[in-house]
C-alpha cells in the first residue's frame, strides 16, 4: 500500500459546508428560502401552464436516469453515478457522492403526462409538465 | 470573489434599491486522485457550460472558476432546495507539474483536470543489467 500525501491544500468538508452556508444567507437578502434536502437537490416552481422541476445532477448521463410519473401529480428520479477513475489511484481529497439516487415527490397540480419534456443541460436536469386543464386557473365572466 | 450588489445590478429605480437574490459562488465538490504519473482534480459544476469556464494553473496553484447563466423566472417557487451560483475553488499543488501538458475536460457538468507530473518527479524504473 502506499502511504497518502496531501499534496493539496487542507480544507475539509466542514469549512466548505460553512461557506456554502455563508453564501445562502447572503442570497436571502432577497426572500429567497432555501430548504436544504435529499440527493438530488430540486427546484419546483409554478406558471399558468406548466409545473417545472429543476435538478442539479452532475455527471449523470442521460441514460443512466430514469424519470417517471407516477399517476397525475407525482415524480420519480432514479439514477447512478459512475466515478471510473481505476484502481491504482491514491486519493488526496473524496468528496463527492456518488451512491445511486431514488426520489420521489408531490407536484403542486396535476400534470399531463402525455407531454412532458425533459432536457439536460452541463449536469443541471429541466423537466417542464404541463398542467392539466382543471389544474388551470380559470377566468369567470362575470354577466352583467 | 466580489458579487456586485442589486443596485449596480439593476439601476436603484426611484431611488429604492429593491432586494433581488445576489448571485452566489460555491466551492465546488471535488475529488483529487493521484496516479504514478499525474493528478488528477474532478469538481462538480453543474449548469457551468465550456463558454463560462475558466481553468488555470499558476505558480503551484490551480484555480477553476465557472459562471453560471441563470433563467429569469417570475413564478413562485413551490419548492426550494438551491439557489444556482458560480463556482470557483483554488487547489495549491505542492508537486511540481507539468504546465504545458495539462488537460482539462468538461462532461455532463463535471470538469476533469488532469495535471501530468514533471519528469522529474516521476518514478523511474531502473534497468538492471545481469553480468
Amino acid at each position: 500500500m502506499r502511504t497518502t500525501r496531501w499534496p493539496f491544500e487542507a480544507m475539509g468538508a466542514d469549512v466548505n459546508r460553512l461557506h456554502d452556508e455563508m453564501n445562502r444567507l447572503i442570497s436571502r437578502c432577497g426572500f429567497d428560502l432555501v430548504t436544504p434536502a435529499a440527493f438530488p437537490r430540486t427546484n419546483v416552481w409554478v406558471d399558468a401552464e406548466n409545473v417545472h422541476v429543476e435538478c442539479e445532477l452532475p455527471g449523470v448521463k442521460p441514460e443512466e436516469l430514469e424519470i417517471e410519473l407516477l399517476g397525475d401529480q407525482e415524480l420519480l428520479l432514479k439514477g447512478k453515478r459512475e466515478r471510473g477513475y481505476g484502481e491504482e489511484v491514491v486519493w488526496h481529497k473524496r468528496e463527492r457522492d456518488l451512491r445511486p439516487f431514488e426520489r420521489t415527490f408531490e407536484l403542486p397540480v396535476a400534470v399531463d403526462g402525455d407531454q412532458v419534456k425533459a432536457e439536460f443541460n452541463h449536469g443541471v436536469l429541466m423537466i417542464t409538465l404541463p398542467k392539466r386543464a382543471e389544474a388551470k386557473a380559470r377566468k369567470i365572466v362575470i354577466k352583467g | 470573489m466580489a458579487t456586485s450588489t442589486c443596485c449596480e445590478n439593476q439601476g436603484a429605480k426611484n431611488g429604492v434599491c429593491k432586494p433581488q437574490s445576489a448571485k452566489v459562488t460555491y466551492r465546488p465538490v471535488i475529488d483529487v486522485v493521484e496516479t504514478a504519473d499525474a493528478f488528477r482534480v474532478i469538481a462538480e459544476m453543474p449548469g457551468v457550460g465550456p463558454e463560462n469556464l475558466e481553468v488555470q494553473f499558476e505558480r503551484g496553484e490551480l484555480t477553476i472558476f465557472g459562471q453560471v447563466t441563470i433563467p429569469d423566472r417570475s413564478a413562485e417557487p413551490w419548492k426550494k432546495e438551491f439557489v444556482r451560483g458560480d463556482f470557483r475553488r483554488v487547489l495549491a499543488i505542492q508537486e511540481e507539474i507539468d504546465a504545458d501538458g495539462i488537460v482539462a475536460e468538461l462532461k455532463f457538468g463535471v470538469l476533469s483536470v488532469l495535471l501530468p507530473k514533471a519528469k522529474s518527479v516521476r518514478p523511474r524504473k531502473i534497468p538492471i543489467s545481469v553480468r
